[in-house]
C-alpha cells in the first residue's frame, strides 16, 4: 500500500477494514485503539499506526512514542493488511462497528469505556430489547448450572435477552436455557460477548453453543478474527457483558472471581447488580453472599428479576406446581443430608446410620426423580428445595 | 506385572503414571498373564493379581463440587490423562471426600478389619460353592447362570446403556460387583434392581465437569 504525502490512502477499503486490522495489532489495547480513533479517522490511523503518517494529537504521539509500540506495530501492519482482515471478516459474515461512526450501538457510545472496534455476528437489532445479564463461577455446582438454566429460560419467555459470556459453568448454561426458549417460540434472545475472535472458539466445547447464538441471538467481541483468549481480554470482555446490560444477575462466584469484576464494572455503571442466595456454607456462594450483604437485590427466582426490570412477571412463565414426584418419606433424611452439603454415598450412610446399600438405593430414587444430581461420586440438591411436609 | 500375581497392586496417584505404563497394564488385566517377548522367543509369565489405585480427583486435591481450588480446565485435563478405556477396567470406582478431623483422631470408630474380614470369607464361600470359583473369575455366559437379572435391573440396564453410561465390559463388570454385593448382604438370588443400583453407585464415571447441552 502507498501513500501520498497528503497522507491520501488511495483506496476502496471501507473506513472500518483499517479499524479491523489495527484492532489485531500485537501491544493493541483497547485505551491505545481509542486513542487512535479518537483523533483520526480509521484508514489515516492505521497509517499513523504503521508510521507512515505522523500523529495529529500529542495523546497519539505519546503512545507512538514508545519505542517498542512503534517497532512492533510497523510490523503489524505489513502482517495485517486491511484487505484481507476485511476479507476474513466477510467469510464470517462479521459486521464491524466503530466508535463514532455508523452502525455503531447507541447503548455503548456513552459508556465510559466504549469499545473502539466491534466485530458483531447476528442481528445488532437485539440490543434494542430488555437485557439482563446472568454470570457466574465456571466452577459451578449442579444447583447453580439448574439456575442459571431455568433463569435464562425465564428471561428469554419474558422477552428478555439474555447477555453472558459464554463461559464454561454458569455463562453457558444460562445461554442453554435462553436457546431453549428461544426454540419454544420465545421472543427473548441470547446475547453473548466473546474473549477471542469469532473463529476461535473459546472453551473449545461450546461450538454448538457458540454457533447457535450467533444464529439466532448476537455474538459480540471486541477482538478481530484470529485473536486468542489471552487472560487480559477477559476483564475487558466481562465489563462489555456489563455494559450492555439493564441488570446484572450473579448465580454462583466464589470470593473472587469474573462475574465479581462483571458485577463491580456493573455498579460503577449504575446498572443494579442482583444476586442468587446461596448456603452460607458453600464456597460457590461465598461471592454471591458477599454482595448481598453489600446491598444487592436478591433474585429467588425470575419473577424477581422481572419486577426489577418493571415488566408484569406474571408474564414468565407461570410457576407450575413441582412436577417431581414427592420422595417416599424414607428417603427425605438422606436429601436432606445432601441438602446441607453435596455428600457421597459413604457420607450419607454413615451420617444417618444406615448401611450403604440403603442409601445408595435412597439417592438413585431422588437421582432418578430429579431431586438430586450425581457429578462424580457426589449428590447435591437440584432445582428448588423440597418443602417441609 | 508378575511380581504382583496373587496378590494386590497399588497405584498411587494415578493421574501421574504416563499414558503408556498404564496401557501396557490393559492386557495382563484382562488376561491374567503378561508376554514378554525378546528377538527369539515369547515368555508368558503370570500376572493376576487386584488392582487398586488412588488419585486426587485434581492438581489440588479437592473435593465436593463447587469446592475445589482448581480451574474447571485444569481439572478436566487432570482426568483426561487417564484413559476411559482404563477406567473402564476397575470395578468399583469410588470418590472419597477430604477426611474430618474426627476420623483422623477416631471419634468415630469404624468396623475392624477382622470383622469385615469374616465377612469377606462368608460371601467368597458362597461363591464358590455356587459356582466353583469368586464372582470375579465369572465369564460373560456364567453371568447369565449365577447373576441372572430381575426384570427391573434388566431395564435398568437397558437404560444406561443407551445413556451410554455403561459400556459392555462395564457391564459385566457391574454384574460381577451386583453379585457380590448380593452375597454380602446374605441376597443369592437374582439381581434386583437394588443390587444394581448400588453396584453402579459404586462405578463413578469421573468424566470432568459437565457440559452444556444444546439441543
Amino acid at each position: 500500500m502507498t501513500v501520498g504525502p497528503g497522507g491520501d490512502v488511495g483506496d476502496d477499503l471501507p473506513q472500518e477494514a483499517f479499524a479491523a486490522s489495527l484492532a489485531g495489532f500485537d501491544l493493541m489495547t483497547v485505551h491505545r485503539l481509542a486513542v487512535l480513533l479518537r483523533h483520526h479517522p480509521p484508514a489515516e490511523a492505521f497509517h499513523v499506526a504503521a508510521g507512515d503518517l505522523p500523529p495529529s494529537d500529542g495523546l497519539v504521539a505519546k503512545v507512538l512514542a514508545r519505542d517498542d509500540v512503534r517497532a512492533t506495530w510497523r510490523r503489524s501492519a505489513r502482517r495485517r493488511e486491511p484487505a484481507s482482515v476485511w476479507e476474513r471478516c466477510q467469510e464470517l459474515g462479521l459486521r464491524v462497528v466503530v466508535l463514532g461512526r455508523q452502525g455503531y450501538p447507541d447503548l455503548l457510545r456513552h459508556d465510559p469505556q466504549p469499545p473502539p472496534v466491534l466485530f458483531a455476528r447476528g442481528d445488532p437489532a437485539w440490543l434494542d430489547g430488555r437485557r439482563v445479564a446472568i454470570v457466574g463461577t465456571r466452577n459451578a455446582t449442579a444447583a447453580g448450572r439448574h439456575i442459571a438454566r431455568t433463569l435464562g429460560e425465564g428471561l428469554a419467555n419474558a422477552g428478555v435477552h439474555v447477555v453472558s459470556g459464554l463461559a464454561r459453568g454458569i455463562d453457558g448454561h444460562a445461554h442453554a436455557g435462553a436457546l431453549e426458549a428461544v426454540t419454544g417460540g420465545a421472543s427473548g434472545r441470547p446475547i453473548a460477548v466473546v474473549a477471542s475472535g469469532h473463529d476461535v472458539v473459546y472453551p473449545r466445547e461450546h461450538r454448538a453453543l457458540w454457533e447457535r447464538v450467533g444464529a439466532e441471538g448476537l455474538l459480540l467481541s471486541e477482538w478481530p478474527p484470529g485473536a486468542v483468549p489471552v487472560a487480559y481480554r477477559f476483564p475487558q470482555r466481562n465489563r462489555l457483558v456489563a455494559a450492555l446490560s439493564e441488570i446484572v444477575v450473579v448465580v454462583e462466584s466464589r470470593e473472587t472471581g469474573g462475574s465479581l469484576i462483571t458485577a463491580q464494572m456493573a455498579a460503577e455503571r449504575g446498572i443494579p447488580v442482583m444476586a442468587v442466595p446461596g448456603s452460607a456454607i458453600s464456597r460457590a456462594a461465598i461471592g454471591v453472599n458477599a454482595l448481598l450483604r453489600d446491598g444487592s437485590a436478591p433474585a429467588i427466582d425470575v419473577g424477581d428479576v422481572l419486577v426489577a426490570l418493571g415488566l408484569d412477571h406474571t408474564r414468565a412463565t407461570p410457576r407450575a406446581d413441582d412436577p417431581r414426584v414427592r420422595p417416599r418419606p424414607a428417603d427425605i433424611p438422606a436429601y436432606r443430608v445432601c441438602s446441607v452439603k453435596a455428600s457421597t454415598v459413604g457420607e450419607v450412610a454413615a451420617s444417618l446410620g444406615v448401611s450403604v446399600v440403603e442409601a445408595a438405593m435412597a439417592l438413585a430414587r431422588l437421582e432418578l426423580a430429579g431431586w438430586l444430581a450425581h457429578v462424580d461420586g457426589w449428590f447435591e440438591v437440584m432445582g428448588s428445595p423440597l418443602p417441609c411436609p | 506385572m508378575i511380581l504382583p500375581h496373587g496378590g494386590v497392586l497399588f497405584l498411587d496417584e494415578l493421574g501421574e503414571f504416563p499414558a503408556h505404563v498404564l496401557d501396557a497394564l490393559r492386557q495382563p488385566i484382562e488376561e491374567g498373564v503378561v508376554r514378554v517377548s525378546r528377538a527369539t522367543s515369547t515368555a508368558t509369565l503370570p500376572a493376576r493379581f487386584q488392582m487398586v489405585a488412588a488419585s486426587n480427583p485434581c492438581p489440588c486435591g479437592g473435593g465436593a463440587p463447587g469446592e475445589c481450588e482448581c480451574d474447571v480446565t485444569a481439572r478436566m485435563k487432570y482426568f483426561r490423562r487417564i484413559s476411559g478405556p482404563f477406567l473402564d477396567r476397575f470395578d468399583l470406582r469410588v470418590s472419597v471426600g477430604a477426611a474430618r478431623v474426627d476420623d483422623l483422631l477416631g471419634r468415630e470408630v469404624g468396623e475392624s478389619t477382622a470383622v469385615v474380614r469374616e465377612r469377606v470369607l462368608a460371601a467368597r464361600e458362597l461363591a464358590i460353592e455356587r459356582a466353583g470359583k469368586v464372582n470375579a473369575a465369572l465369564s460373560a455366559d456364567e453371568l447369565e447362570v449365577f447373576a441372572p437379572l430381575d426384570h427391573a435391573a434388566e431395564s435398568l440396564v437397558r437404560r444406561e446403556f443407551e445413556a451410554n453410561r455403561l459400556t459392555a465390559r462395564g457391564l459385566h463388570r457391574v454384574r460381577r460387583v451386583a453379585r457380590t454385593i448380593g452375597d454380602l448382604a446374605g441376597a443369592p438370588e437374582a439381581i434386583s434392581v437394588e443390587l444394581l443400583t448400588v453396584a453402579l453407585q459404586l462405578r463413578v464415571p469421573f468424566a470432568g465437569s459437565s457440559r452444556v447441552r444444546v439441543a
